[in-house]
Parts: structure tokens; sequence; C-alpha cells
């Protein structure tokens, strides 16, 4: 018996140790997104008279009350928002991509492969057309992010369990481009403008109240799914597995695709289309750490934010002088850099 | 009594005919019952009615209580139920496959009761040295033994499991079946399983349940359901059964299918 204690022990053993490098992980991501924030905040993309210095910057952050009111309107009100605003749509689109691939078995899965992008697009679109003002584009590109996903819920109920729901987003997401190009069709150029605008996505028209709103929504919803991390984990063996194993599959089916499409539409809404963050976040997650959804769920969503703040400084300094949309920065840099990724992953004698 | 159905009768959707028309057997304590019966007679579909996967007509009894009144938990608590299908290939250290078994007490951070109870399984199968390694890098036979140890791993009262020695090697079909019938017996559990080999049903069952067009057509000891008549008329295949004397058990040698047909090529 006692042998056998000390066998355990020791296999208990390995085990940690395995999940220590996963822990590392998680710890190095958190300390990128930190410099990374900190980052996003020190660099500036206004013409040199709003330029700061980095001890201002710095000095402005840690004690706000100190700071001259010029620099405390720029760091606190404007610049500060931005970047936190980066860190948390990517990680909320990092977690709603991961879910979307774990529940659907597809990696094409993510909210925007599936139109919710574009379904807020065609939202904030009707809004600009009808001069309503940014609010209520918000407000519309929300209603029918959401809207759309209770459209492929409905196509795809009657099978939840198969690809029945992949099919149905991807039908929608030809629906709403069409009726998209529809509206620029019949738009004013000045109004297109303002459409393809909005479309690339942004972070610059972040304040503090959408950022807070972002915020609270994530913090309420991850921690809904990363609660059912081993459930999540036996619905990567296969759905009539994980039944055997007493998960409610379509229960927890529905409750995620409910929780991502909440996530996915506020984030959608304040930001535009920001794309490839809910596709390469859970892909990066995965070559890092595999399918154990304890670690890959939280390693998803951070891997999210890491790209998207990384983003947001780039997309600051690539045209000096003026902000780049965010939306063609993190595809136009992170297509290559993730080919380049699972390229490498396959030559590594990777698996499936 | 541990596991009783009555009555069960399940049709898939669109189909006109039920699969299974009108099932009932008890599986005693302590035993082992083997169904057996042709390719798609319904002895998978009998366990999901049973499991409540598919809603059937009928009722089912576990350890005295009907399925219609336990809550799910309560139910995976009880049972152990292995898949015939074969899990997906994937990334999943084999802990942490083993340890899924016991979803119901799974917390983020895994306890080390749980651990353990993993660990004493992996060793009883002989599968300790694999415990870190991938799930995908296995051999079909150590992925059936490690959804095996998954099964077991929750000590479940009421063990249902569906082929559960397909793909495996004489030895390791051997040793899955005396696994299960040591457990069964020391633990006094009621033990339901669906086996294509009947040379193996007749040596490890306690009682086979044969079932022929939707129903139970024979059942018993081993003794009076492997003879050459019933396999004829469940198999439409002509055998040979003789008692071996070494085990006490009916052996059959198949001879050839009823209706002959002629290969020419």
């Amino acid at each position: 018996m006692d042998q056998n204690r000390q066998l355990n022990d020791s296999s208990r053993a390995v085990y940690a140790r395995l999940n220590r490098r996963k822990y590392a992980i998680i710890i190095a991501l958190c300390l990128f997104c930190f410099f990374a924030c900190i980052g996003d905040v020190l660099t500036a993309a206004a013409s040199p008279a709003y330029r700061l210095s980095t001890r201002d910057v710095l000095n402005c952050l840690l004690h706000p009350t100190q700071a001259t009111p010029g620099t405390y309107v720029i760091v606190i009100k404007m610049r500060l928002p931005i970047a936190l605003m980066a860190l948390v749509v990517g990680f909320s689109l990092g977690t709603a991509g991961a879910t979307m691939q774990t529940i659907l078995h597809n990696p094409l899965a993510s909210p925007y492969t599936l139109g919710v992008g574009t379904a807020a697009g065609f939202g904030a679109s009707i809004a600009i057309v009808l001069g309503l003002g940014s609010v209520m584009t918000s407000a519309l590109a929300f209603v029918f992010a959401m809207l759309i996903c209770l459209m492929i819920y409905l196509l795809g109920r009657s099978n939840v369990n198969s690809g029945s729901l992949v099919l149905s987003g991807i039908a929608c997401l030809f629906l709403f481009q069409a009726l998209q190009a529809l509206l620029q069709y019949g738009a004013s150029e000045d109004q297109n403008q303002s459409i393809v605008f909005w479309s690339f996505g942004s972070l610059q028209r972040t304040d503090w109240m959408k950022l807070i709103i972002t915020a609270v929504v994530t913090g309420v919803t991850t921690p809904l799914i990363f609660m059912d991390s081993w459930r999540y984990t036996a619905l990567t063996m296969g759905d009539e597995k994980a039944v055997s194993l007493g998960v409610n599959v379509s229960g927890l089916k529905i409750k995620a695709f409910f929780l991502i499409s909440l996530m996915a539409a506020v984030s959608v809404c304040f930001t535009g289309s920001i794309g490839f963050i809910g596709l390469s976040g859970p892909h990066i997650a995965r070559m890092l750490v595999g399918e154990d959804q304890r670690f890959y769920l939280p390693i998803s969503a951070l891997c999210g934010a890491a790209i998207l703040s990384a983003a947001s400084i780039i997309s600051k300094v690539i045209q000096p002088g003026s902000v780049f949309p965010i939306g063609i920065v993190t595809s136009i840099i992170g297509v290559p850099f993730f080919f380049s990724l699972v390229i490498h992953a396959n030559r590594g004698g990777g698996h499936r | 009594m541990s596991l009783r159905i009555e009555h069960l009768k399940y049709t898939y959707p669109k189909a006109k005919e039920p699969v299974i028309r009108d099932i009932s057997f008890e599986a005693p304590d302590g035993c082992i019952t083997v169904v057996i019966g042709a390719n798609g007679v319904g002895k998978s579909t009998l366990i999901k009615s049973m499991l409540g996967i598919f809603r059937s007509e009928g009722e089912v009894w576990l350890d005295g209580k009907n399925r219609r009144d336990m809550s799910h938990a309560e139910l995976h608590r009880l049972v152990g139920y292995m898949t015939q299908e074969n899990t997906l290939l994937t990334s999943l250290s084999v802990l942490n496959v083993v340890l899924l078994g016991r979803l119901g007490t799974l917390n983020i951070r895994v306890q080390d009761e749980d651990i353990d109870r993993a660990l004493d399984i992996l060793k009883l199968l002989h599968l300790e040295t694999l415990v870190d390694r991938p799930f995908y890098a296995l051999s079909g036979g150590q992925r059936r033994m490690v959804d095996v140890a998954q099964t077991l791993v929750r000590d479940p009262r009421i063990l249902i499991m569906d082929e559960p020695t397909a793909n495996l090697d004489l030895v390791n079909e051997m040793q899955v079946l005396e696994l299960i019938k040591a457990y069964t017996k020391q633990r006094g559990t009621s033990t339901l399983l669906t086996l294509h080999d009947l040379n193996m049903a007749a040596r490890y069952a306690d009682r086979l349940v044969l079932l022929k067009d939707g129903v139970v057509f024979r059942e018993g000891a081993p003794g009076e359901i492997i003879t050459a008549d019933n396999i004829r008329e469940a198999y439409g295949v002509e055998v040979h059964v003789h008692t071996s004397s070494r085990t006490g058990t009916p052996m059959l040698l198949p001879l050839h299918p009823l209706q002959q047909t002629d290969y020419t090529f």
C-alpha cells in the first residue's frame, strides 16, 4: 500500500509538472498583456503637439490627481480606455472563438466566420443611413448581432449536435452581406464612407462608458464559461462520449451559444469588425496547451487580448500622425504570422 | 434487483417500424448479463433507450428507482456507461481522459482523491506508464483500455458497456473481461454488456439475453442459450456446439450460413 502511495505521488508529480508549464504560459501571457497595455497607452498616433513624454504618461497613470489637466484628459480619458478596451475585446473574442470551436467541433468557427461581425455591420449601416447617431449605431449593431445568433440557433436547432449550426451561420453570413450591399447601393457617398469606416473596426470610438459595459459583460460571461471547463473537455471527445460521461450536451451547447452571442455582440457593436482574433486565439492556444479546456479557454482569451493589444500599438505606429484601422492590422499582420504557425505545427508532426 | 427493464419500445424518428418492440428482462446484482444478437437487432439502441439517450416507451428501474424520477446527475452517479463509438482522437493526456470519468466531482483544480482514483485504476489495467501520454498516440487496444478505465473510475454500481472488447486482441480482450468479472463479483454490481463474440459471451456471461426481431428471443444461462437451434434462428448460421471439458461452457464452431450464396469471380 505504501508503495502504491509512493507511485501515486510520483505520478501526481508528473501531472503537476505538466500543468506547471501551462500555468507558466498563462502568467507569461498576463505579463505580456500588462506591458502591451502600458505600451499602448505610451504610444501616440496624434500630431507632435499632443505628444507626451513617457515619464509624464507613467506619472499620470500612477498619480492621476497630480497630472496637469491636459495630460489627464489625454491619458486617462482617451488613451487608457482604448488600451483597456483592446484587452477586454481581445479577451472576449478569444473566449468566444475558443468556446465556439469546442461546441461545434469545427476549427473554422468563430464569431466572424459565422457572420456576427457582418450582421453587426449591417445594423450599424442602417443606423448610419438613417442618420441615427452613434448610440443608436452601437445599439442596432448589437441588436443585429444578437439577431443573427438567434437565426443561426433557430435554423440549426433541429440538430444542435451536428454541422448544421455552422452551415446556418455561413448562410446567415451571406444573407447579411447581401443586405449590406443592398443598403450601400442605395446610400449616399458620405454614408458609404461612414459605413466602410465603421466596418474596418476601430477602438478609437471607445470611452469609459463603452469600456465598462464591455468589461461587465465579459466579466460576467467568461466565468460562466470557464466554470464548465471539464464539461467542454468532455465535449472534445465527441458528443456521444460526452453524453456517456454525464454531460447534458444540448443544454451545455445552448448555454454556451447564448453566452458567446452576448460577448461577441457587445464587443462588435462598440468596435466594429475586428476579424481574426476569434480564429487565431483558439488556434494558438491549442498549439500551446492542447484540448484541456481549463487551460485552452483562458489561454485563448489571453492570446486574443495580447494580439489585439499589440495590434493596437502597431495601428498607431504604422502611419505616423493617424490611427490605422485596427481590423486591417489584425488581418494583414495576423494572417501571415498565423500561416507560419500552422505550417510550422504541421511540419512538426503535429496531429490533426 | 439493480437493473430491470419493462416493455421497452423504441422507434427511430421517421422510421415506420420500431427497432425494439417490447423488451423486458432483469440484470441481477453480482452477475454479468450479456445481450447478444445479430447486427442491427438493436443491442446499442436498447442500451441508449434504457439510459434515456433515446426517448423510449417502457419503464427502467435502476437500483429500485424508476429512471424517469432520477435527475441527470443521479443517473450518472449510479451508472457507468461505455459507448461503442470510439472516442475522438484528442491530444488530452491519458490521465485527463480517465479523470473525465469522474466528471461529477471534478473541480477546476483537480482534487487529490480524483487523481488517486484515476491512477489506481490505470495501475490495475497496467496502463500506469501511459499517464502523461496524449490519447491520440495510443494504439487502438490501449485506447479501448483507457475507455474502460474511464468507465470504472467513478465506481459505478451499475455497469453498462456496449462492446467493451471491440478492437482488442485476445489477451487484452480477456484482460478486460476478467477485470469486468472481478469488478462485478467483488462489488456486486449488476453488469450489462453487449458482445459480438459468442464464445467470449458464453465464457464470461452469467446470463445471456438473445435478441431477435426487436424482442427477447431467448434468455438464460449460456448453456441453455448457445445451442445450434437458437443460433440458427437468431443469426441464420449453421453451427456446431459442444461443451468444453475445460471450462464447462458451450463452444461454438461456425459451419456455414443458412442462405448459401454462390460467389463467382
